[in-house]
């Protein structure tokens, strides 16, 4: 659950960008932070190897001011999609209270997407948390490539593979161009603001 | 004290967000680009490409890059702001061509980067010369930097040119076609470089493995 602190009246709101690796993760970040910048006014950390590939995570925290007295501090991570740093993953997911699922379109990438997922409800599991309880959202990535004829599972497989029984808000999104990418950030941070209001009512 | 919990908590929150990224439809508008009769086919036909590369780069996907920056070079050879900005990209596909996924880390980003620079001063016709050069320069001082981290290695080794002068910092860069084409033959001449140690590790590497 989000961090109340009623002592320095703050609440911090933790969303994670999760999904395979070369998905998006990062640039959805790396845009908002570039577009909005000037308004955001804080830092985006991130730490890559060699090869331009999240090693660690990414972080990005963005101020919404104050609401009836509080600072409310949303903070952005994206976790390493390689396989090989599941460790780094779940330990990013401690106290998350809500995810963006980032999944490629590309028809080559469909068994990383549904593996991903799995590992995410795995992770979440070791947190005590359910993938089908917390605030979710699915991004459909890269969906610009169609426009190069390079093959895209189409939106109804996505669905069908990552979404049937989570039935979590979805969006086609290109983090590259910008598009949706917004408009994922807010829905899953009303999604989630509104699940901590359900938890503390 | 009211608690921060409640009803309210959502809607206010989802007037912030409003807020804080309001202008971005508007600032979509009003960056909409002047084209006043440019033909910007070969333009989104480039961008597909560059776009492509965040994925996979291959020797047709470069060739066609390549090609296609031929065909922007034709119809922009008066203009010589926009022609030093295709020098660059050419000159950064043909070292990524080369080297591929053993390019410099930052060398996809700074072609997209200087794609992203050209495609604005492209479309954006009517901008003053001192606007457009401002951004030409910015992109050469990447170009530049980019050239240089590159170079490093050799110079290293004690291979560093002669009346190769490093810039001072902050100093105003000068570019034109003599100086772009030198720029580009500098890395062929690394990469020539490059070739032929590897040739001779693998030279030293078979008469070693023949030895044993």
């Amino acid at each position: 659950m989000a961090f109340v602190n009623l002592k320095n009246k703050e609440v911090q709101v933790k969303i994670v960008y999760y999904g395979p690796g070369r998905g998006g993760k990062t640039t959805n970040l790396e845009y908002i932070y570039k577009k909005f910048n000037s308004r955001i006014k804080t830092e985006m950390i991130t730490i890559k190897t060699q090869g331009d590939r999240t090693l660690f995570f990414d972080f990005l925290p963005l101020g919404l001011g104050k609401i009836k007295g509080h600072e409310i501090k949303i903070q952005l991570y994206t976790v390493p999609g390689q396989v090989k740093y599941n460790a780094t993953r779940r330990l990013v997911l401690r106290g998350v209270d809500g995810v963006v699922f980032v999944a490629d379109s590309m028809a080559v990438r469909r068994k990383h997407n549904i593996l991903s997922l799995k590992n995410l409800q795995e992770n979440l599991a070791a947190y005590n948390k359910s993938i089908f309880k917390i605030p979710l959202v699915m991004q459909y990535n890269k969906r610009d490539l169609a426009s190069q004829g390079i093959p895209l599972l189409s939106v109804a497989t996505l669905q069908k593979d990552l979404n049937s029984k989570l039935k979590a808000p979805a969006l086609e999104a290109s983090a590259l161009e910008g598009k949706n990418v917004t408009e994922t950030l807010k829905k899953i941070i009303l999604l989630t603001v509104a699940s901590l209001e359900r938890e503390l009512q | 004290m009211e608690p921060i919990i409640g009803k309210t908590l959502t809607s206010e929150v989802e007037k912030r967000l409003e807020s804080l990224f309001r202008e971005e439809a508007e600032e979509q508008l009003e960056g909409a680009p002047d084209q006043k009769g440019k033909d910007v086919q070969p333009l989104e036909d480039l961008k597909s490409i560059v776009l492509s590369l965040e994925w996979e780069i291959t020797d047709e996907v470069m060739g066609k890059f390549l090609s296609q920056t031929e065909e922007l070079r034709k119809g922009c050879k008066d203009d010589k702001v926009l022609s030093t900005f295709i020098q660059m990209l050419s000159a950064l596909g043909k070292y990524i061509r080369r080297h591929k996924g053993g390019s410099h880390p930052d060398a996809v980003k700074l072609l997209s980067a200087t794609f992203e620079s050209f495609e604005k001063v492209f479309k954006t016709a009517g901008t003053p010369d001192a606007e457009r050069k401002q951004i030409l320069d910015k992109s050469i001082k990447e170009f530049l930097k980019l050239k240089k981290a590159i170079m490093h290695k050799p110079r290293a080794k004690g291979t560093k040119r002669e009346g190769q002068k490093d810039m001072e910092p902050g100093a105003r860069v000068v570019i034109s076609r003599e100086l772009m084409e030198q720029f580009l033959n500098e890395i062929k001449v690394f990469i020539k470089t490059e070739f032929e140690e590897i040739k001779a590790e693998l030279r030293s590497w078979k008469e070693a493995q023949e030895r044993s």
